[in-house]
């Protein structure tokens, strides 16, 4: 059987997306040969050595690609049926605007976390809750929520958290009412900008859709979501919040500055300096035409630059692992986009939606929230993202690419539904284990859902209103 | 049925809710046989994945151990407010390897008290809890969930 599948991205600007463009176009013709299904073999495989954590998520996106690069260059060298992709094809896979973008903002948070500014934030936090644990909740979810759209999730929750828990245990409170609010502000704040979650830097280099797209299109419904948190956050835990006497909240806030004070004030300056001037960049590099992986490095380079800093050493705050992983996820997805799989989902899609844009709209939203409550929503972004590129061809309505912004707020907002759902939530779960306080699979699961149910219905109505 | 009576008791606590019936039976114990007691809280930064760069597992590092900081001082204020003077101590490493190497490091504690332990702990753990007995020092397991009399299950 002969398929066809016209990946060319969104083109033509339209209501949500001014600036998407016609990217080169490419009309796959394959059948259902060996290729074929070794490649969906290999794709199963690594998706459910992700999910299963049977090995790190690197390793297991590495086999895949290897496998995939093998199988072609030695039995495909003599039988065609064989050949997958070419090394060629495989590189030309590769999104390196999402690479790049990735390490410059890892350097400029290795450098910048170094000066002790985000616990300083989380007492300042704590100053002016003025004693009200309610307050102190909301003032940590929406610092959270802010620092989370301009870096990532888990760095931020990893510096966020243990201040968090230690100001818990000196109030003598369980520190999960306030550990919760702030690892779902920080998958929800994620979601606001380009920047601050992978699906987001994935889908955005993919679509061509601009940091000022992100602001516009994502944000309000970022904000509205965090005031419906901050109200689930008042049903849940409204009895568990106390308020301090003014004494013990001195005391307190006394305490926590003598241990939690700007290291560095130098070094914060010219990292707020630098990364200013990075989020300027950002917020112009459409008009410039400039990928916003430039503004990073630029930013990282002058940074490094500034501060006299060891290269060797601060380039030690790169996660190459995940680096990694994304190289090998961009060859295994291409292969599967090259041997036409991806057009058998993508016409699966379309055909369930039946050329309804609205129908595609709740079926890419809601498909993609579930996906990311169980699978990583890395790969499941990188999937999708040929799919949506295809329903945004064909779905009468969707050119804007409207459909991109349903698989954005899906798969951010899924993370929260979770304890795996997100790498953020693992992580906090893990330190606040450090301090005796556990939280099971359940417990995460009953506080989580209601959470990713409203989002995700706000970013529905948000979408269907705006896609009128 | 008499009392042994101990001269330095340690616990190792983890702080949170379910170390709270750990620490305040050590402090019981410590108060009936006027022993020396220690709270013990071990820093082991070691995340599941490797989620994070080497520069961030450091910074967190640290905080875990203000963390730690607070979870043994609240727990010498409890014991204070029981009329028991307790000391802390604070170790970063493996869980288990600490705890042994603290117990090698003073041998004047006769009583080691632990919470609750999970399987890997447990298992990691054997090996010291089988040394310790040979040596003729105690070992009290408190389980979270049940009111045990202390020295019933104290085992040597």
């Amino acid at each position: 059987m002969t398929i066809g599948l016209v990946t060319a991205k969104v083109a033509e600007s339209g209501w949500i997306g001014e600036r998407l463009s016609a990217n080169p176009s490419s009309v796959l013709n394959n059948t259902y040969n060996a290729a074929f299904w070794i490649t969906a073999l290999v794709l199963i495989l690594v998706y459910v050595l992700i999910s299963f954590e049977i090995v790190h998520r690197t390793a297991a996106a590495l086999l895949g690609a290897v496998i995939l690069l093998v199988v072609t260059y030695t039995i495909g060298t003599f039988n065609h049926d064989f050949h997958i992709l070419s090394f060629q094809q495989a590189v030309k896979h590769i999104d390196l605007n999402v690479v790049f973008l990735l390490m410059g903002m890892m350097i400029l948070v290795t450098i910048t976390a170094r000066t002790g500014v985000f616990p300083w934030l989380a007492v300042q936090a704590y100053a002016a809750a003025g004693g009200s644990e309610f307050r102190l909740a909301v003032l940590f979810a929406i610092a959270t929520a802010v620092l989370s759209a301009l870096l990532d999730n888990v760095t931020t929750m990893l510096l966020m958290v243990p201040v968090t828990v230690e100001i818990a245990l000196i109030l003598k409170i369980n520190p999960w009412p306030l550990l919760l609010p702030e690892v779902f502000a920080s998958n929800l704040g994620g979601a606001a900008t380009l920047i601050g979650d992978p699906p987001n830097l994935l889908i955005g280099s993919y679509a061509n859709f601009t940091f000022l797209d992100f602001l516009v299109n994502m944000t309000p419904v970022v904000i509205l979501s965090i005031i419906a948190l901050v109200m689930l956050m008042r049903l849940q835990y409204g009895r568990e919040y106390r308020r301090l006497g003014r004494e013990e909240t001195a005391a307190l806030l006394a305490e926590l500055r003598e241990h939690h004070r700007i290291t560095d004030s130098r070094l914060l300056r010219k990292s707020l300096v630098v990364f200013g001037v990075v989020i300027l960049l950002f917020l112009v590099h459409g008009v410039f035409h400039m990928e916003p992986s430039i503004a990073a490095l630029a930013g990282a380079t002058a940074l490094l630059l500034w501060t006299g800093s060891d290269i060797v050493q601060e380039l030690e705050g790169v996660e190459w692992p995940s680096l990694i992983f994304f190289i090998m996820l961009f060859i295994v997805v291409g292969a599967a986009e090259e041997v036409g799989l991806i057009q058998i989902i993508a016409d699966s899609v379309n055909s369930l939606a039946a050329g309804n844009l609205i129908v595609a709209i709740l079926l890419v939203l809601w498909v993609s929230a579930f996906a990311s409550m169980i699978i990583d929503n890395i790969p499941f972004t990188v999937t999708m993202l040929p799919v949506v590129a295809y329903l945004t061809q064909t779905v009468p309505g969707a050119q804007g690419g409207i459909l991109y912004w349903a698989l954005a707020f899906g798969a951010c907002f899924g993370g929260n539904g979770t304890l795996v759902a997100a790498s953020a939530n693992i992580v906090t779960a893990c330190l606040a284990e450090r301090a005796g306080y556990h939280i099971t699979f359940r417990q995460f699961l009953r506080n989580g859902v209601p959470v990713t149910i409203v989002s995700v219905a706000i970013a529905m109505l948000w979408l269907l209103v705006a896609g009128r | 049925m008499k009392l042994k009576r101990y001269h330095h008791i340690v616990c190792a606590t983890r702080g949170g809710e379910e170390s709270r019936r750990t620490e305040e039976q050590a402090t019981q114990m410590a108060r009936e046989s006027r022993a020396a007691l220690t709270f013990l809280y071990v820093v082991n930064p070691e995340l599941p994945e490797a989620y994070t760069a080497k520069f961030c597992l450091e910074l967190v590092n640290e905080e875990l151990v203000d963390i730690g900081r607070v979870v043994l001082e609240m727990a010498q204020r409890r014991a204070a407010t029981q009329g028991v003077k307790a000391n802390t101590a604070l170790r970063q490493g493996e869980v288990h390897e600490e705890i042994a190497a603290y117990m090698a490091e003073n041998p004047t504690v006769d009583l080691l008290v632990l919470g609750r332990l999970g399987e890997a702990l447990q298992e990691s753990l054997s090996p010291l809890l089988e040394q310790l007995r040979v040596q003729g020092r105690g070992v009290l397991i408190v389980e979270a969930s049940t009111q045990q009399q202390p020295h019933s299950v104290a085992r040597k």
